[in-house]
């Protein structure tokens, strides 16, 4: 493969792999994920029943399998999180990239409730006020979680409202709020179904005492389900399939048999053990159906976004395919670059806007008021250049360079030295500072520049604010060219009506005022 | 970008991805592997003939060991992909796709691990008496798999800093097995047993309830384990940086040092190699079952693992540069040919979704747009790495014209996509937010000012 290609048309195994994968990780996922909720919820409200002392704390043998449930809920939701990515990357990410912070929300939702349900199993028997609070912020985060859930995949599942997710505009009557409550409702039901049948079946299978509690739970839950159900096929009626209704009918039938023989039972003696199990067996039927029902309707919705995507992916990547070469050699030559070096650096980092031979005529300069200063014109005292590298110039283009570290700029000072001289001692004048040069100093220079070519706090306001002479100096063909004809860009003006001479000796005040700070 | 972006404000989005990991690296490395491969090495010790104190100290560590896992460590992992999933949708889908099966084998692994550890927890009071050594077994299996998990994410880690080959051909072996694949998991487990080794020291000396006899001899084998690991792990990270190419390698002192310190790395070194000798002063400490010496080291010898997992992340996060999937696509998601065609086909036009408040000045709307595909990866303005900051006082034409280097200028950074006028567009909305000195200013006149 020597062309370029977009790494989302990549599929590791052939679509309908993929979609058998996702239905099976995310009935693992969603199982234990339903048997965890339930487990808490009814933990939680048989503590609240046996909270006076007098009651007896059901809560407890309940909690036996919760840490369990929650590992395997949390690990096997990775699989059908992997696969969706994968297969349905577009939905996926848009949806949940709507829901933003809320989607980021659920990772300290599920911290906190994972951590305050280990309290409340911890503190139930003994400490119980302690037990109530955590048991009820951690129910309360845990329940709040399938509700990101349900808004995520009811949205990835409806192209059409996205617009109005995206900007908030989505009203109360809108059938997709409704859709969504009644999602998250059936999926809270569904865990109570989950977590009493387990219970049922395997925590108290052998305390028939104990029981007669949990099959109230079932059958009332069972019939919420059924009501639930019904109301939410409503939000779905238009748009379903035939294996969905295939799945719905069987899992139906069987929720209604399992009402149907625990509402017999309530009058007669505890279920025998066959019942037992064929309880448990049609609770299982009802899953996995209801599952089945749930992903043939969430294929057909998202598959056609997926072969669109795809389409646009590739005729995309057809028409970048002409620039891989380029990027190929460019991602090599950015290899080969390490900016280690203070010739290296300069080249890449400077010399776009300094040039080749540093005078400010470099590509990316061209079209900058205050132009790049010509590197090859001047020299400066070695902090001062330092601070200008490392801070940049406000006011002009030059940016700071703090991005480098010590030993870098230690090393572009050294190459600014070895191509520009920059620290070299530069030539002075020959010609002696005139009083007339003097008193033009102070009565117009130093307004800006300070009397000794340190600028004045209005100097210093501008800019951009003028060099420090003392630390800064320029060749005298350039410090004429300035005086003459103004810094471009800057307040400096041009003083080509003052007399050559007078320049001159302005020139060489310049000299002398770098001359006379230390070094 | 097809898909909808959020960048967190303030904190930046490298930040908030940064404290879930770190938290999650710690976890899954220092308890995960680390504080449970103490256990089930101590509770080997009683089931091959060890005192019963080898076993009590097994048994007190396994609770929070598989709260902590279970309940932080998990979900912080799967909390990475949720974050980068709406931060940067578009590298990690492409990473996803590219790596799905190592993701998915090493989900398998994960799954055996998460099971492995609840058999071990739900077995241990049937099984710690009466078969001591299946439950050894079960405990080495556990260990085994956890290994395994990190040996199959390393891969995929070492990938984005060391492609060896892969942009050309774009295979998925050249990526995987990439050179820092083998030297990265040995770290990384090594790394993890040193964490482990100065929790299991904390709580051998400050939290254990035991004859001062067993507890000298838990914290002598704990340390002896700890040193060892901690000399493979210095030699594997040494190793590991030296497989780095330079190009990404040379900015690893700006990393650390960020532009507040980068003038002065010497710190680095000093804070470095106090760090280290804190960790070598508790293992030492408890090698010769100085109790109190290691209760007072703990919480700085813990805070400097931290430090040191921080800084390697960071480091190795960072260095990168401008790409997020090197020879393929730029940090800032944009693929590196998307770039090349941006210059006549613009960017903001491949953005199907933009992220703004309706009120958002039209004029404003497509800079905006423009900083969230190209800069706001790395940058906040007025938050972490700040651009009104860093572009503060420059000029109009003097952000234009950075903005056309920046890649060049500075070599971690990404280059800009988009049109000339785009770019513009973008020099515009970030000259104006970084400006605040040019613009008016209006102030209450005074006597004594005026």
């Amino acid at each position: 493969m020597e062309h370029w290609q977009n790494l989302f048309t990549l599929l590791p195994m052939p679509q309908s792999w993929m979609q058998a994968l996702l239905f099976t990780t995310f009935a693992l996922h969603l199982l234990f994920v339903l048997l965890m909720v339930g487990t808490v919820s009814i933990g939680f409200v048989q503590f609240l029943k046996g909270f006076s002392p007098a009651n007896e704390n059901k809560g407890q043998e309940t909690m036996t399998l919760y840490l369990g449930f929650k590992g395997l809920a949390v690990v096997l939701g990775v699989g059908p999180l992997l696969i969706l990515q994968v297969l349905y990357y577009k939905p996926f990410f848009t949806a949940t990239g709507f829901l933003g912070y809320a989607w980021l929300a659920v990772i300290p939702l599920l911290i906190i409730a994972f951590l305050s349900i280990e309290i409340f199993e911890r503190r139930m028997q003994t400490w119980r006020f302690l037990g109530f609070i955590f048991g009820l912020i951690g129910l309360v985060a845990l329940l709040t979680v399938p509700a990101v859930f349900t808004c995520a995949l009811a949205l990835m599942e409806r192209p059409s409202y996205w617009q109005a997710f995206a900007s908030g505009s989505i009203s109360m009557s809108d059938p997709f709020l409704w859709h969504w409550v009644l999602r998250y409702l059936h999926i809270v039901g569904a865990s109570l179904v989950l977590g009493s049948a387990f219970h049922l079946a395997v925590i108290f299978r052998k305390q028939p005492d104990k029981t007669s509690e949990l099959e109230t739970w079932l059958f009332n839950t069972i019939v919420f389900q059924i009501l639930s159900g019904l109301l939410l096929l409503l939000t779905v009626i238009k748009v379903w399939t035939p294996a969905m209704a295939a799945g719905l009918a069987i899992g139906a039938a069987a929720a209604v048999l399992v009402a149907f023989k625990l509402f017999r039972r309530f009058k007669k003696e505890p279920l025998s053990r066959f019942q037992n199990t064929a309880t448990i067996t049609a609770t299982v039927i009802i899953f996995v159906a209801m599952i089945f029902a749930r992903q043939s309707l969430q294929d057909s919705a998202l598959l056609p976004m997926r072969t669109l995507s795809q389409n646009t992916l590739i005729s995309q990547a057809h028409a970048l395919d002409a620039y891989h070469a380029k990027a190929l050699a460019q991602y090599e030559a950015k290899l080969d670059t390490v900016y280690d070096n203070g010739q290296t650096i300069y080249d890449n980092s400077c010399l776009p806007c300094h040039g080749d031979w540093g005078h400010g005529d470099g590509f990316a300069g061209r079209r900058l008021l205050v132009k790049a200063e010509d590197l090859a014109a001047i020299s400066g005292k070695k902090d001062y250049i330092r601070q200008v590298l490392l801070n940049g110039w406000a006011g002009s283009a030059m940016p700071y360079f703090k991005v480098f570290d010590k030993a870098k700029i230690d090393s572009l000072e050294a190459e600014l030295d070895r191509r520009f001289g920059m620290f070299s001692q530069p030539e002075m004048a020959d010609v002696n500072v005139s009083e007339a040069a003097g008193q033009k100093w102070e009565m117009v220079c130093s307004t800006c520049h300070g009397a000794r070519g340190i600028p004045t706090e209005f100097g210093r306001g501008l800019k951009p604010m003028p060099p420090d002479f003392t630390q800064f100096h320029l060749t005298h063909e350039r410090a004429m060219e300035i005086i003459t004809n103004g810094y471009p860009g800057t307040v400096m003006q041009p003083y080509r009506e003052l007399p050559s001479h007078l320049r001159k000796g302005l020139i060489a005040l310049l000299d002398r005022m770098y001359m006379s700070a230390a070094q | 970008m097809n898909f909808p972006m959020l960048h967190i404000p303030v904190i930046g989005d490298g930040m908030t991805i940064a404290a879930d990991a770190v938290l999650h690296v710690l976890i899954s490395h220092g308890v995960a592997i680390g504080v449970v491969f103490f256990l089930v090495f101590f509770q080997s010790i009683y089931a091959l003939g060890g005192d019963v104190f080898w076993k009590h100290a097994s048994k007190s560590l396994l609770f929070p060991a598989l709260i902590t896992t279970t309940s932080v460590g998990a979900v912080t992992g799967v909390g990475i992909w949720f974050i980068t999933g709406i931060l940067a949708p578009g590298g990690i889908g492409s990473l996803i796709h590219l790596f799905f099966w190592p993701w998915f084998i090493e989900w398998w692994a994960f799954t055996l691990e998460v099971i492995l550890i609840l058999i071990y927890f739900y077995a241990w009071p049937r099984l710690s008496e009466n078969h001591p050594k299946t439950l050894m077994l079960l405990g080495w299996g556990y260990v085994i798999t956890a290994c395994i998990s990190a040996i199959l994410i390393s891969g995929i880690l070492g990938f984005m800093l060391t492609p060896d080959g892969w942009p050309q051909g774009q295979t998925f072996s050249a990526a995987y097995f990439n050179p820092t694949f083998v030297v990265q998991f040995i770290l990384r487990i090594f790394a993890g047993v040193c964490i482990g080794g100065v929790l299991v020291l904390g709580w051998a000396s400050w939290a254990w309830k035991t004859a001062a006899e067993n507890r000298k001899k838990v914290l002598q084998a704990t340390a002896a384990i700890m040193l060892a690991s901690l000399m493979i792990a210095t030699v594997s990270a040494y190793t590991y940086f030296h497989q780095i190419p330079q190009t990404f390698l040379t900015h690893w002192k700006f990393s650390v040092a960020t532009s507040a310190l980068s003038e002065h790395p010497g710190y680095i070194y000093l804070v470095n190699g106090l760090g280290m000798a804190v960790i070598i002063c508790i293992a030492l400490a408890a090698l010769f079952g100085y109790r109190k010496t290691v209760v007072l080291l703990f919480l700085p010898a813990l805070a400097c693992s931290i430090l040191y997992v921080a800084q390697f992340e960071r480091i190795r996060e960072f260095v990168r540069g401008p790409y997020l999937i090197p020879g393929y696509m730029y940090a800032n998601q944009v693929h590196m040919v998307k770039n090349l065609a941006s210059a006549k086909d613009g960017i903001l036009s491949a953005h199907t979704w933009i992220n703004q408040p309706l009120v958002t000045a039209p004029s404003a709307r497509q800079g905006q747009a423009l900083f969230d595909a190209n800069c706001a990866v790395c940058h906040t303005i007025g938050g972490i790495n700040d651009i009104t900051q860093r572009l503060s006082g420059r000029t109009l034409e003097g952000v234009n014209a950075i903005i056309s280097i920046t890649d060049k200028m500075v070599p971690f950074m990404t280059p800009f996509s988009g049109t000339d006028s785009e770019r513009l567009k973008l020099a515009q909305y970030l000259y104006y937010l970084s400006a605040k000195e040019s613009r008016p200013q209006p102030k209450m006149l005074t006597a004594k000012g005026n």
